[in-house]
């Protein structure tokens, strides 16, 4: 990370620190401060826009670590989410399992299922890989719907809220913590990967993975290694999102879902921890000011009835997705750092 | 001093005129109430909107054209005394949430903060995810499709139609009045692989047999079928005498299209609230003798005053609206039907509520207790033989729906109402 002029790296502490300034600390702290407030004062809508952006972006920083940093397109990522959200169901129905022991369970499922579908891509790479992916997502759906007694097959099944110590965490206002909280640490936990040995060899992977099996890099190991972790966050997701759902149906994980994960990470910006970020506040909010600008739009010209407004707000969504591959392939994280460094400079040019 | 007295005089004239003049005014007119808001989670685009966009047409249409323009709004009453005191407007709040399940959660959030006091949904997703929701925010949400997971156990949920599994119910007793033959009736059972598809199997084909007839194939047709034919083939192989069927309007349009290309007469029974105007714009001439339930009367029918009711609003309503093509297509769809239908309906309950509760009073919770919960044989201007909730026990509505079929590629009634069994899912069942 490139550092305010006159502040340098003189130990190592500080230079593996993730946040090196005052500033930095200054501006988590206020907004962590807001994030902490806000329930204060948002509507539950608001709240509940929130969390679905929490849980999203930890399934997001799943593609990201696979397909962003590891280069390994992954086009059947919902799939595994549904796979986290089914098993902990499963666990907490049917074994009367905790949240909190279902919650990293539904990670080692989903993360156990990536691998299976991980293993062909040793020997396939790019739209091969993404037909493979794609491939899971049309199994793992179909088994799900064809297992009835631990799945509910295609009927809608409850999920429990979660318990902590007696106290039933099932309203916007206090999932809206746990969400926050769950997301926070799998950024940290995905920051941190993306800094050790593993993370570096994931990126030569996805440079260039001749060299780096040049370089002693296991290929299979690493690539088994990235559909693990981006699969098992995914389930990480899935579980987080079913016990706030309370209901969960096999028609919530489509193909559909799969591509929206990708645009976010393109919005956002791959191999980039911020990406994700970015990528999933953008889209979430984007298609939530669509449900709530299009009814204003068909209010504005009703004889263009209601299917006008709706199919506008489809067009803007593939409008801007389409705009940030023409004009900013690197993402909102690579426009954020220009901006940073403008900041930094200014009066001077950057 | 002279000045002195004449200003106080005169402040005490206009104290005591500020004082006297409301009471010779006598009571203020009172301003129209704010409109009760209700939600409609609906779907124009995604993969659902073809089916679920006309309802909410008609919906908005209903409420904002016909209540609050046409009639002026619904009438108030004093709760004590019975009399009207005027009439209060509806809005409904709408939004296009795609089939996507965290938009649908978005939108009811937002309908909740903005104190809707009822919502509308055709859609699955919005049913069976926000049920808890309903519940926990005392909204109560109507709906026009008939998924039977929404409706059992029946809770925040209404309906005003047998679910998919007692329409099968409702075939098999048609059936068999009318089966001659010494042998029982054989029953194939061809479904859309999906929650929608598999509803009818809750319940339908256990009936079928407890009443005596075979169940004799069992074929699901996945989300977007090439062809239907090795399923078809299984179904001929197993010399079935009817088919019933749950399929969505494209899935239906190929098996008719793959029957009548291998010339598979069997009669096909479709029990997902089709009509005939879609089975005819999506298999053509393959939809002939193609049977459905519709709960209504032919909508062709005008010389029925319901039917004319619906049909001129229709034509006023949707007349140049980007969709519709009311000069060519005068009668519209059964999904604009059902959307109208269940919008009487919405206005009925609301109605019933406001004889108790002033509207601004008016909450989800008050309109399920004293509209909803008091509504007993509504007719629907004459649309229904009789919509009853019964509270805590069923929310489906009505027992009754009618068989058509497809005749010269037009719809023709093949009985009136029916009564349709009430076949409960196996968790209801289950103890």
């Amino acid at each position: 990370m490139p550092l305010p002029s006159g502040i340098y790296n003189v130990t190592y502490k500080k230079d593996m620190a993730i946040f090196r300034t005052w500033d930095h600390w200054v501006w988590l702290t206020a907004f962590a401060m807001f994030l902490a407030i806000l329930p204060a004062f948002a509507s539950r809508s608001t709240l509940s826009i929130f969390t679905t952006i929490a849980c999203t972006i930890i399934a997001v920083h799943g593609l990201n670590l696979l397909t962003g940093f590891c280069g390994q397109i992954s086009m059947g990522h919902s799939a595994f989410v549904a796979v986290g959200a089914f098993t902990s169901a499963a666990l907490c129905n049917e074994l009367d399992f905790s949240f909190w022991v279902a919650l990293p369970l539904s990670g080692f499922a989903a993360g156990l299922i990536g691998l299976l579908f991980g293993a062909p891509s040793l020997r396939v790479k790019g739209f091969y890989l993404a037909i493979t992916t794609i491939g899971a997502q049309f199994i793992i759906i179909y088994v799900i719907m064809h297992l009835p007694s631990i799945t509910g097959g295609v009927r809608s099944i409850d999920v429990p809220p979660p318990n902590l110590f007696g106290y039933l965490i099932e309203t916007d206002h206090s999932y809206y913590y746990l969400a926050l909280f769950m997301a926070a640490i799998i950024t940290y936990f995905v920051k941190n990967i993306t800094r050790t040995g593993v993370g570096r060899a994931f990126v030569a992977i996805r440079d260039n993975d001749l060299a780096a099996e040049g370089m002693g890099i296991g290929l299979f190991y690493y690539k088994m290694m990235a559909f693990f972790f981006g699969c098992f966050l995914a389930g990480i997701s899935g579980s987080l999102y079913a016990h706030y759902l309370q209901t969960i149906n096999v028609e919530y994980f489509t193909l559909m879902d799969s591509i929206w994960y990708l645009g976010m990470l393109i919005v956002g910006g791959m191999g980039h921890m911020l990406g994700a970020i970015f990528g999933t506040i953008f889209i979430v909010v984007l298609r939530e000011l669509i449900l709530k600008v299009a009814p204003l739009v068909s209010k504005a010209l009703p004889g263009l009835g209601v299917e006008f407004g709706a199919a506008m707000g489809l067009f803007i969504l593939g409008l801007v997705i389409m705009l940030f591959l023409v004009y900013e392939p690197r993402g909102l994280a690579h426009r954020w750092e220009i901006i940073k460094t403008k900041l930094r400079l200014y009066p001077f040019p950057y | 001093m002279r000045d002195f007295k004449l200003k106080n005089i005169t402040l005490a004239f206009v104290f005591s005129l500020l004082v006297i003049m409301p009471l010779l005014i006598g009571p203020t007119v009172k301003a129209e109430p704010d409109p009760i808001r209700i939600g409609h989670l609906g779907e124009w685009t995604g993969p659902a909107g073809r089916t679920c966009g006309p309802p909410g047409d008609a919906l908005i249409a209903y409420f904002h054209e016909y209540v609050n323009k046409e009639k002026g709004g619904i009438e108030y009453c004093d709760p004590k005394t019975g009399k009207v005191l005027g009439k209060v407007k509806v809005e409904v709040l709408y939004a296009d949430c795609r089939y996507e399940l965290p938009l649908f959660k978005s939108a009811f959030r937002n309908f909740v903060d903005k104190g809707v006091i009822a919502c509308h949904s055709t859609s699955s997703p919005a049913l069976e995810g926000l049920k808890k929701d309903f519940k926990r925010d005392k909204v109560p949400c109507f709906q026009t499709s008939s998924n039977t997971v929404a409706h059992w156990p029946p809770e925040w949920i209404y309906g005003h139609r047998p679910s998919f599994a007692d329409d099968m119910g409702l075939y098999v007793d048609w059936i068999l009045e009318n089966w001659k033959e010494e042998r029982p009736p054989r029953i194939a059972l061809m479904y859309y692989d999906g929650p929608l598809g598999k509803s009818m199997l809750w319940g339908g084909p256990q009936y079928a047999k407890s009443k005596g007839c075979e169940i004799v194939a069992d074929e699901p047709i996945p989300g977007m079928p090439v062809s239907t034919t090795s399923q078809l083939l299984r179904v001929k192989q197993a010399k079935a005498d009817y088919i019933a069927a749950t399929l969505l309007g494209s899935q239906m349009a190929l098996v008719l299209k793959d029957m009548k290309r291998m010339g598979l007469h069997i009669p096909i029974l479709e029990a997902t609230g089709t009509d005939a105007t879609e089975l005819r714009k999506l298999a053509g001439e393959a939809a002939e003798g193609a049977y459905f339930t519709f709960p209504s009367y032919d909508l062709g029918d005008e010389s029925r005053p319901a039917i004319k009711w619906v049909n001129e609003h229709y034509r006023k309503y949707m007349k140049g609206r980007a969709g519709y093509d009311v000069i060519n297509e005068p009668i519209p769809d059964g999904v604009w039907y059902v959307g109208w239908l269940i919008a009487n309906i919405m206005e009925e309950t609301i109605r019933l509520a406001l004889e108790k509760v002033p509207p601004e009073k008016l909450t989800g919770k008050k309109l399920r207790d004293f509209g909803i919960n008091r509504m007993k044989d509504y007719t629907c201007n004459g649309l229904q033989k009789g919509v009853t909730y019964l509270p805590g026990v069923d929310h489906r509505g009505s027992d009754y729906n009618i068989i058509h079929q497809v005749k010269n590629l037009k719809d023709s009634q093949v009985t009136d109402w029916r009564k349709a069994p009430r076949l409960l899912p196996p968790w209801m069942t289950k103890k």
